[in-house]
């Protein structure tokens, strides 16, 4: 097993506008991309897990062409509403690096 | 063969302003950009820039920025294009960037044409066209309202190129925007010039986010330039030794947008689900199958409304026992505050209060895999939101005094509850804005959506 913060070389989130929120798991070379998407390991169920929110709400691509994963969720709260905590959604990545892809490193 | 050469101006206007000289821009201006541009806004830090009337940068940070970047500009003659001024590019922060820039050609001894170009947009216009069924609503916003078009402090619709387009053939040699897409600035020169929409809006993508297209390397400080063609575009480091990898260029799509493959653009869709990358050298890529799809032409509304105004106070507490009944504690501290204010006169629906507990998932909240912990130490914010800062004022004052004194089951000590780490503790931040207004809007032309006006300097 490896971890996803161990195989990638970005793992971010950030606004895609107020209402939505998007995560990209960015790889460093097409071979690592490949490995990791061919486990299966990193789709919408996983993004559902994660976050605790029905699969259908999570728009989720393999971006194949940028080696990379992309999920776009809707905020649960707008950004800048009185009650937000993360006006740039910047900080809403984290619950993904310890993830495990089977995968030796 | 059409070819059009254009690249960021080597300032920022955001994120604090002037950041010194940058020699690696200033030796790629040799490489003679049609057109430099750049970025001022951003919906990103949130609706306050939008609704206020203040702009999110210094105005010693954008005015440094300008004192470098326009005599550059004008000296050579190269088209210097600000997009969203002030960060929302509300009318009030596009008239602070015009003053900056008309203070700095005076002091200079400039002397240019200068566009600026609204894109706040009228009341009147507005409900002319909800009337008319001509404003959708964005996901995942509601239908758009006549009261919401009221309450608004400001509306401003995302220009595409046709307005910059315009201000250009009238002779400008420096435009300033309001809002406008990010894109739209730098594809407006190409489109105007003939390269087709689908290079153009592209191309314009990817040197937008030019620092992600950039491989880093020892030594090197580049830039890049795009240079669109008919049916390809060039996007290459402006330094001899700096390198450009495609697929950090296909990366340029994905950021802070919810799709890699489509984006919506005022003229229509730009689609690169076929966009193939071709890595020419170290130095180039070459971009093509690009596609864009032209749809009915639409204005991004983004409006915002005042929601009252803020008081703060800051926390900390490391009392195990504290923390253990945190949650009991807060809601008693604000029943407490919510009795005090009525014997003031304050009503419950007056003010809204709130306590964000950091070190215990204040971060992620209900997105955070880890939930069940004991902190150690927990970090307090009071927020409270009222009618009139006064308002917010008086209820911190209560709460504060709620959070430092209430007498709490198990207290050991008998002394203060929280480590406030400011005299005074409590802040005021000003007014509070949210985004009410996020909606697509049909014009009839391109153009009735701003006004231009071309002043000489």
């Amino acid at each position: 097993m490896a971890k996803l913060k161990d195989l990638a070389y970005v793992i971010r989130s950030k606004n895609a506008g107020p209402f939505e929120v998007t995560l990209d798991i960015l790889f460093e070379n097409e071979t690592i991309y490949r490995r990791v998407r061919d486990t299966g390991a990193i789709d919408a169920g996983l993004f559902a897990r994660l976050y605790g929110i029905p699969e259908s709400q999570c728009n989720f691509i393999a971006f194949d062409k940028g080696w990379s994963f992309k999920c776009t969720l809707v905020r649960p709260i707008a950004a800048g509403e009185f009650e937000d905590m993360d006006v740039y959604g910047c900080q809403q990545y984290a619950g993904l690096l310890e993830v495990e892809v089977p995968l030796e490193e | 063969m059409v070819q059009v050469k254009g690249m960021q101006a080597a300032v920022s206007l955001m994120h604090g302003g002037f950041n010194g000289p940058n020699r690696a821009a200033e030796e790629a201006l040799e490489l003679a950009p049609d057109f430099l541009a750049a970025d001022a806004g951003s919906t990103d830090a949130g609706p306050a820039f939008l609704g206020g009337e203040r702009g999110m940068t210094h105005r010693g940070g954008i005015k440094a920025s300008l004192e470098y970047i326009l005599p550059q500009a004008v000296g050579r003659g190269i088209p210097f294009i600000i997009g969203s001024a002030g960060l929302g590019g509300n009318r009030t922060t596009v008239g602070h960037f015009r003053e900056i820039i008309e203070e700095v050609a005076r002091e200079k001894g400039l002397s240019f044409r200068l566009a600026v170009i609204n894109s706040e947009q009228d009341k009147d216009y507005l409900r002319e066209r909800l009337r008319a069924g001509k404003i959708k609503p964005l996901a995942p916003s509601e239908p758009l309202t006549e009261d919401a078009i009221d309450r608004a402090t400001h509306v401003v619709g995302m220009m595409g190129t046709e307005p910059v387009e315009e201000a250009i053939r009238r002779g400008a040699d420096v435009v300033l925007c309001g809002r406008i897409s990010d894109s739209a600035m730098f594809a407006a020169v190409p489109i105007m010039r003939g390269v087709p929409p689908e290079q153009a809006w592209h191309m314009a993508k990817v040197i937008d986010h030019s620092g992600t297209n950039i491989e880093p390397t020892r030594g090197v400080s580049t830039h890049v330039i795009g240079i669109a063609s008919d049916d390809h575009f060039i996007i290459k480091a402006t330094d001899p030794n700096g390198r450009v990898s495609a697929h950090r260029a296909a990366h340029a799509t994905t950021y802070e947008n919810n799709s890699p493959n489509y984006l919506l653009e005022p003229p229509g869709m730009l689609d690169i689900s076929d966009s193939q990358y071709e890595q020419l050298d170290d130095r180039t890529i070459k971009v093509t199958g690009s596609r864009f799809v032209e749809r009915p032409y639409t204005i991004k509304l983004e409006g915002a409304e005042r929601i009252g105004y803020r008081t703060i106070t800051l926390g900390g507490t490391r009392d195990p026992v504290l923390i253990s009944v945190l949650d009991e504690f807060l809601e008693i501290c604000k029943r407490r505050t919510i009795d005090h204010a009525a014997a003031q006169g304050i009503g419950e629906d007056d003010f809204k209060l709130l306590f964000r507990v950091y070190g215990r998932n204040e971060v992620m909240r209900e997105w955070d895999p880890e939930q069940d912990f004991v902190p150690k130490e927990v970090g307090i914010v009071a927020d409270c939101v009222a009618e009139t800062q006064e308002t917010a004022n008086a209820i911190m004052n209560m709460c504060h005094a709620q959070l430092l004194h209430y007498n709490y089951p198990g207290r050991i000590h008998t002394t203060g509850n929280f480590a406030f780490p400011y005299s005074p503790s409590d802040i005021e931040c000003g007014p509070v804005f949210r985004f009410s207004v996020w909606h697509l809007l049909e014009p009839d032309d391109p153009l009735e959506c701003c006004e231009i006006e071309i002043v000489d300097l």
